[in-house]
Formats: structure tokens, sequence, C-alpha cells
């Protein structure tokens, strides 16, 4: 069979229409593959990229925690981990502001305003909810117990990677199922009615053990935890549970197990080099840190710390 | 169509296909990569998702609201949240971790029924492990 020359002519102008058509169907493919089937999925991603609703209650837990330790630097560190601190601190604010709004005095709002105060933002409406224990005016962040080395939030590498997902997560759709209470979200805009309570603050008093003394002392032969824990009104108080912990490690004493020094006495031998915390067992209590043995040129340093237990 | 012309033809497509898809690739993956700017708070890295586990905990003793933590635990997606809790809580008694945070992740891994003996002494009364000023709901 022979061709003629405007048969020719034609089947040349067919060859890139097939040749785009080919590759429109391969961006196609290639679309279909990148986007749908196998998208670049980020698994192990920065708070900084989470949904509104759940950076919002990433900054309450960042706020509940600062409530608890006081550690006024690591709630920075964790705030900063979502972006922006200028704008975070922002959110911080109107998610306080709002639940002042809405009437919500419960713990969650007093730790949003606590640290929203403690980072500056004095606003008038976060007085009701700030707790007893932090001056209005000239409070400063200073943890009520010294904190350890702060210790840097790990920064971990972004590495997207293209393995396959089950489907694109946009926007959290099933945080909470059964009875468990709502969570807060992102605040609505829905104008709610000022709160009809009235706003001071009602603290529910708990039994917990203060450090009243905490003395490093040079005294020979040096080495020795002494502690001396007491009651409420003040008196040695036997038979109290005390753990001490060291990098590693940890011991439980007792107090009232040499009468000689006290009913409320109790001691432990320090180790040269070690550094180690204090509490008492199964109640709230202050933690007594950094107790080490350096400091007295080539002694051992001896502490002496006293516990009083606040009354209920 | 010849033979010849035909062969054409098909390598014609088979090149444009190829091409086609690795431009395609190329714009979903490099180009104008999928993009989670809203992201699950269970994607988080493992490094940020043990500092909210930690936060949780300290939540709970704050507010000793266990279904809350229960829920904040299940954004999470955990295998087993219970014992992920406290297997955190024994490693960090083996490590250079404060006492407080040892105490918080003891109580709470209690709470949620995975009691360990190697922790028991860090764990406080849960009717007990609100501050003053932060306990319970209104």
């Amino acid at each position: 069979m022979t061709i003629t020359a405007p048969q020719r002519r034609q089947k040349r102008w067919l060859l890139p229409v097939f040749l785009l058509i080919a590759l429109a169907a391969g961006i196609g493919i290639g679309l279909l593959v990148s986007w749908v089937l196998w998208p670049v999925e980020y698994v192990d991603v920065a708070p900084a990229s989470l949904h509104p609703a759940h950076q919002n209650e990433y900054l309450l837990l960042v706020a509940m925690s600062f409530a608890r330790n006081r550690d006024l630097g690591r709630a920075q560190r964790r705030l900063a981990t979502l972006g922006n601190p200028a704008q975070i601190e922002a959110q911080l604010v109107a998610l306080t502001e709002a639940r002042i709004t809405s009437g919500q005095k419960n713990a969650e709002t007093r730790a949003l305003a606590a640290l929203a105060y403690a980072l500056g933002y004095r606003r008038a409406a976060f007085q009701p909810y700030l707790p007893e224990i932090l001056p209005t005016a000239t409070w400063t962040p200073i943890p009520i117990v010294p904190t350890s080395t702060p210790r840097p939030l790990p920064v971990p590498t972004d590495t997207p990677t293209a393995t396959p997902t089950e489907t694109p997560v946009s926007a959290p759709t099933d945080w909470l199922t059964g009875t468990v209470p709502a969570l807060t979200a992102t605040p609505t805009s829905t104008p709610t009615p000022p709160p009809t309570w009235t706003p001071t603050v009602t603290p529910t008093p708990r039994p917990r053990y203060v450090i009243v003394e905490q003395e490093r002392t040079c005294a020979p032969p040096g080495g020795v935890l002494a502690v001396t824990v007491l009651d409420a009104n003040g008196n040695p108080q036997p038979g109290v549970e005390l753990l001490v912990r060291w990098n590693g490690g940890d011991d439980r004493f007792f107090t009232g197990l040499k009468p000689e020094n006290g009913p409320g006495y109790a001691d432990f031998d320090l180790e040269r080099g070690q550094v180690y915390e204090l509490t008492v067992v199964g109640v709230e209590s202050d933690v007594a840190l950094g107790l080490d043995t350096e400091g007295c040129e080539g002694r051992p340093a001896s502490w002496t710390v006293v516990l009083r237990l606040t009354r209920p | 169509m010849s033979g010849k012309h035909g062969w054409v033809v098909i390598l014609a497509m088979i090149v444009g296909l190829l091409g086609g898809v690795g431009l395609g690739l190329w714009i979903g993956w490099v180009l104008a990569p999928v993009e989670y700017v809203d992201t699950d708070i269970s994607f988080l890295h493992p490094a940020y998702k043990e500092e909210l586990i930690l936060m949780i905990a300290e939540a709970y003793l704050l507010d000793g609201d266990l279904n809350m933590a229960r829920a904040r635990l299940a954004l999470l997606r955990l295998d087993d949240p219970p014992n992920a809790v406290a297997d955190m809580a024994e490693q960090y008694a083996t490590q250079d971790k404060p006492l407080a945070e040892i105490q918080a992740l003891a109580t709470l891994a209690a709470a949620l029924g995975a009691q360990r003996a190697p922790v028991q002494p860090y764990v406080l009364p849960t009717q007990q492990a609100a501050l003053p000023w932060g306990g319970g709901q209104p």
C-alpha cells in the first residue's frame, strides 16, 4: 500500500497532537499520584502547623503546666514552638478573654490568666482569676522553688516524607467521643451574656508541705541531708515518708527514726558529685532542689531542710 | 498507517506520557505539594508528643479531672495511653528528670490504672492533687 503526499502531511500533523495528549495524560496521572494517592505527608509536624483548635488546646496545656511548675522560661519556649511569639501571646490573651467573657471560671481559665499575666498582659479582667500567691502589681515570674537547669525543648526537623497516607486530615473531626467532656476549642464569635457570678477566687485549700527553710551548711562531718518535718501547728511530725532523688536513683526514709534529734527529724547521706531533690511521699509538697555537696572548700556540704504542713 | 509511522506515534505517546507523569510528580511533590497547615495533634513529632503527655499530666494534677486527661490523651492517638504514660514515668525516673515531672506522670498513670512499682513512691493522692488555687471545676 502506498501513502500519498497529503496523507503523509496529515500524519505528521497528528504526531504532536498525540504527544500533547500523552503529556497531558501523564501530568494528570502524576498529579493524581502526588496529590491524592501518595501526597507528601508531614508525619512529624511541629505545633506551629496544628489546626487552630488544637493550637488552643496546646496553649491551654502550656498554661496549666505553667500554673503547676511556675517555670515561665519553659512556658515561653513551649509557646515559641507554636510560631511567632507576639502572635501566639495575642492568641493566648484572646483565648483567656474569651473564656472570661463566657464565664468559664475554672482552673483552666485561671491558668490562662496567670500565664498571660506573667507574660506581661496585666488586664484588669484577669485580676479576679489570678492565684492569691501572685501579687497583682509587682509579681515577677520567679518559681516558688528553685527549678532545675532549664532544658531546651527538642526541636525536631520536619522532614516531609512521601509515604503513602490514608486520608489527608485537614481539620480535626473526632476530637472527643463518648462521654468525655468537650475540650476548649476556638471560642466562637457568638456574643455571650455577661457573667453573673461574683468575680472572686474561692481557693480550695489542700494540705501541702511547704519548704520553710533550705540551707547549706559546712559544719563537719558534712554530706548529710538533715530534714525536719513539722505539722500544721509547727510541731515535729514523726512517721512522714520522704523521697530523695538523684540522677537515675531514688530512696525513701522516714522522720522519727532518730528520736534523739527530735520526732520530726530524718537524715540521709549525700554522695559527692550527685545533686539531690527531696519531697514528701503521698501528699502535695514543695520539692527541695539543688541539694549537692559542693560549696564548702573541699569538705562536703550538708543541707538543712525544714518542711511544714500548710493547714488544710 | 505504515508500520514505521505507527511506531513513531507510539514512541511519542510513551515519551509524552512519561514526561507528563514526571512533570505531574514534580508539581505535586516539589513545586506545589499538599500542605497540611491545619494538622491533627496526633501528627506531632514524638518529642512534642512527649512534651504534651507531660503537660497533660501536669494539667491533671492541677484540675484533678481524669476524664479530661483521658480526652486529651485520646487526641494523641496512642496505642495504649495508660501504659504510654506509665512507660514515660518509669523512663523519667531513670533519667535526670525533675522529680515534679515524674510525680505528675506517675500520678496520671496510676489514675489511669497503670500502676508501676518503681514509680509508686512518686504517686500523689488524686484528691490532693490540685494546687490550692487550681482545684476542680467551679
